[in-house]
């Protein structure tokens, strides 16, 4: 399979008219369904930094009730995963895939990277490249999707719903993600179902605005390539939206996708309000049934496409948080936590060691990471994608997480 | 993807240019560039949401001189349509004052978005509201009703933000650590001595005044002890409930006994008791701290990629004249980087900057209008008010994602059709052009690229093209603005 440049240049030669390009390779491309790939990955990203410690809680050890005299969990605010640990009650239907007999819940323990940064941009960037050096700047799974174009067929490997704008995981270098608030508005204004005479000339001379540009990487060859994808996506995604209901949740429309024969493989939503400073108990306890509510919704709608086989879901956030709470009920920026994978596929079961709240085992009040992220990411990309994740990511240790 | 601008790597010729002895002057009426109308043009898209063909007109019988001067003074701008002037009435007049103290009529987040895009369109001194737009985007406050930051809040520290748009840094640092909107967002109305809360401290010198890397950890935890003390409460200086123009309904008040009086260290200072001005006043003597607000400025309005070179030249101005804003924007604009033909197109315009355009062009003032471009600023990713972290909105390529794109292309679809469908008074016409050209002048871009004209002239030559002409005007609108010349700035 030949990646969307060299697409649109095979389009071009084989076109008699070749300076009307985008459309006409869209239209085709669009034709043709591809088969929906064996495995499909929903990232669920925690926004503010999740409190790890009150969500996969150590709640008999005396160094954490000691910690965390007002903020801290007890044992009825949890569900026991054994051993002293126990899942925050939101939870509920993640929970229940921990005690289903298939064992479909991996929790790995205090996930991070050495010398944490407390700002939310430089974490959650670091969280996203999968780079704690700045060795990369693109998405992890952004170069997931460039390592694999050549072989991956499909207008929209990639989707990140509910949002604009792309979120840095899903960047590479190829443009093989779409982001978008919902499927319903992702459409023509200049219909002719809204009484265009003219559209497909429109659109032609829409088309015709990137005639002849060189793909120089100026901006403006950029934007042309932006409106390229753009063009694709909604050619694909309006052949999606004729085979879904609407008003779908972000999490279903990422299900609705993945089922829609356009190559998607990958999805990416957002749950936030974990910046938890003050009032931690009540916001943090809103985001939690907020994830759990659309890790179920996302479950059950892959049920009824008939792909609920293939799907794992997997969530990450920009930090953990201070082991000691704050004046305000709440928990400033820390560093490591749980990472959440889940799925038929997936090798239930506790991973690494449960951090040492001891104070002197803490570095200024935090835990001290013990689990490099890119081993989890390596694992995800070796084990459910079949991909070698040493060019994409490093040479990290992977954990068996995905059967 | 950060796009490589050429500036840094053209040093060589910088040295040889004839206009380079000129910055960080003025650049005189008549002089060296007399009214280019194409560099005037570049101007206006970057400072003032865009030139009309009548401003156009104007400053290219001045100068290019001419037009920054007006600009960063705060002048109106002449040769604006009649309608740019502010006759109309505010949409709302409630909500131009600093907040109401009554409860029962605290305004929407639609009336005060409204009151700012009204704002935006109508201004006679555009840079002033572009100034605004960059300081709420690097102040990022969002609308959180539930914790104080509501729209008397967000208007309040909206009008502090216009007040200093061209004025100093330094006033507006002080300002921001004692605004409740920011304070409440960032948690700095429940920071005590006895459990500082680091919130603030930290986006105070990451994001606001230093970056990244020019602070340590021990500095964030010290900085959160001096900004300890403010908390939030209602405002009881004049209680004339009907003069709503007396102040704000609350106020962050200083309580001295909940202020940390230990002795504190901040970027290796001399351990003393601090007081939260103090800390501003540190962090902004730092050598980063002109240079952070410098680069900013410089990606902004000229180029993601500046030089060093150039950014020292933007801190010199802010460090010479104690954080005045205006020397430093016209720094900026009368430089040798701003004119060069690397800066042109070299910045994606936000989904504000490209409404207000759309706006200004087509004279389109009623309220309606001003619906319709919220509705379409909210679809391409910028919702005034509610940025989506304290880290602000994207930017350049950030914006155009499939979504992006697709809410530009429609609501150019949108307003060109209001443009077409509008009555006209007797007497009047409606503005339009037989040219792609044209067009592209209506909308502030005096050359368009070729590919774009023949794109362009592709409809307008098509044997299926219509007859009439308000489909094919609506076409050429469409055309222009989804161009990548309107797309970029």
């Amino acid at each position: 399979m030949m990646n969307r440049r060299e697409f649109l240049k095979a389009a071009t030669l084989a076109s008699a008219a070749p300076l009307w390009v985008r459309f006409s390779a869209t239209a085709a491309e669009a034709a043709t369904e591809v088969p929906i790939p064996d495995r499909l990955l929903l990232v669920v990203y925690l926004g503010g930094g999740n409190d790890g410690l009150n969500t996969v809680v150590p709640y008999q050890d005396s160094a954490y009730t000691k910690a965390r005299p007002t903020v801290g969990l007890r044992a009825a605010d949890v569900n026991s995963l054994g051993g002293g640990l126990g899942l925050h009650k939101a939870l509920a239907r993640v929970y229940s895939l921990w005690t289903s007999p298939t064992h479909q819940l991996a929790i790995v323990q205090n996930v991070g990277y050495p010398n944490p940064n407390y700002s939310h941009f430089e974490s959650t960037y670091i969280w996203e490249t999968g780079s704690a050096t700045g060795r990369y700047h693109t998405g992890w799974l952004g170069r997931y999707l460039d390592a694999t174009d050549a072989t991956s067929p499909g207008p929209v490997r990639a989707i990140a719903v509910g949002m604009d704008a792309l979120p840095r995981t899903l960047i590479g270098q190829d443009g093989n993600g779409v982001a978008l608030t919902s499927l319903s508005d992702f459409s023509f204004a200049d219909r002719p179902s809204n009484g265009y005479t003219d559209t497909a000339l429109r659109h032609r001379a829409f088309d015709a605005l990137g005639a002849g540009a060189p793909d120089d990487g100026s901006l403006r060859s950029q934007v042309l390539q932006a409106e390229d994808g753009t063009v694709r996506a909604i050619a694909a995604i309006s052949g999606a939206t004729a085979k879904t209901k609407t008003n779908l949740t972000d999490a279903q429309t990422v299900a609705a996708m993945f089922a829609a024969k356009v190559g998607t493989e990958i999805g990416f939503i957002e749950v936030g309000g974990f910046d938890t400073h003050t009032d931690e108990k009540a916001f943090q306890a809103q985001g939690l049934q907020a994830v759990d509510k659309a890790i179920g919704e996302f479950f059950d709608a892959a049920k009824t496409y008939g792909i609920a086989d293939r799907v794992t879901v997997m969530t990450f956030t920009d930090f953990g948080r201070r082991v000691g709470e704050n004046a305000n009920v709440g928990t400033d920026h820390g560093s490591s936590g749980p990472l959440l994978v889940m799925g038929p596929n997936v090798n239930g079961g506790i991973y690494g060691n449960r951090p040492d709240l001891s104070p002197s085992a803490l570095q200024d009040g935090n835990l001290v990471p013990a689990i490099n992220m890119a081993s989890v990411y390596s694992s995800i990309i070796s084990q459910a994608f079949h991909t070698d994740p040493v060019p994409i990511l490093g040479d990290y240790p992977t954990i068996p997480l995905i059967r | 993807v950060t796009h490589k601008s050429d500036i840094s790597a053209t040093s060589g010729e910088e040295k040889s240019f004839p206009g380079r002895k000129i910055i960080g002057r003025e650049l005189e009426p008549g002089g060296r560039l007399p009214g280019d109308r194409s560099l005037i043009a570049h101007l206006f898209r970057r400072a003032a949401f865009g030139a009309t063909p009548a401003v156009l007109k104007y400053y290219a019988a001045r100068s290019y001189g001419a037009a920054v001067e007006d600009l960063v003074r705060g002048k109106s701008i002449a040769g604006a349509p009649p309608s740019f002037d502010q006759t109309l009435d505010p949409v709302n007049d409630l909500v131009f004052n600093v907040g109401t103290r009554n409860p029962f009529s605290v305004p929407s987040l639609d009336q005060i978005q409204t009151t700012w895009v009204e704002r935006m369109v109508t201004t006679t001194v555009p840079l002033v509201e572009r100034m605004t737009l960059f300081l709420h985007n690097h102040w990022a406050t969002a609308y959180r009703p539930g914790d104080s930051v509501d729209t008397p809040e967000l208007q309040t520290q909206n009008n502090v933000f216009r007040d200093n748009a061209l004025g100093n840094w330094s006033t507006l640092c002080h300002s921001m650590i004692e605004d409740v909107a920011l304070s409440c967002w960032l948690n700095n109305n429940v920071n005590v001595k006895a459990h500082p809360n680091e919130n603030l401290a930290r986006e105070f010198m990451e994001l606001f005044t230093l970056g990244p890397g020019n602070y340590t950890e021990t500095d964030v935890r010290e900085a959160a002890r001096a900004l300890t003390g403010y908390r939030f409460a209602y405002n009881l200086q004049g209680t004339d409930p009907v003069n709503e123009a007396m102040g704000p309904r609350y106020v962050m008040i200083f309580d001295p006994t909940q202020h940390d009086d230990g002795d504190i260290s901040i970027f290796g200072s001399q351990a003393a008791p601090m007081m939260p001005h103090q800390f501003v006043d540190l962090a902004l003597s730092q050598a980063a701290a002109p240079m952070f607000l410098a680069r900013k400025l410089a990606q902004t309005f000229v180029t993601p990629d500046p030089s060093p070179d150039f950014v020292g030249r933007i801190a010199a101005s802010l460090t010479a004249n104690k954080w005045e804003l205006a020397p430093a924007l016209r720094t900026i604009f009368s430089s040798f980087e701003f004119r060069s033909e690397a800066a042109r197109s070299a910045v994606v315009r936000s989904p504000t900057e490209y409404m207000i355009g759309i706006l200004r062009a087509l004279n389109r003032t009623s309220s309606d209008d001003y619906s319709v471009a919220l509705y379409w600023m909210n679809h391409a990713g910028q919702e005034l008010y509610n940025p989506p972290n304290v880290g602000g909105w994207p930017k350049n390529m950030g914006w155009l994602g499939a979504g992006g794109v697709l809410a530009r292309y429609n609501a150019g679809v949108t307003f060109a059709d209001r443009h077409v469908r509008s009555t006209t008074l007797p007497g009047q016409t409606r503005l339009r052009s037989t040219t792609p050209q044209g067009w592209g002048e209506i909308f502030g871009i005096t050359n368009l690229a070729q590919a774009t004209v023949d794109a362009m002239n592709g409809y307008l030559n098509d044997p299926t093209a219509s007859t009439d002409q308000n489909v094919t005007d609506a076409a050429m609108i469409t055309l222009v603005l989804a161009s990548p010349d309107y797309m970029l700035a």
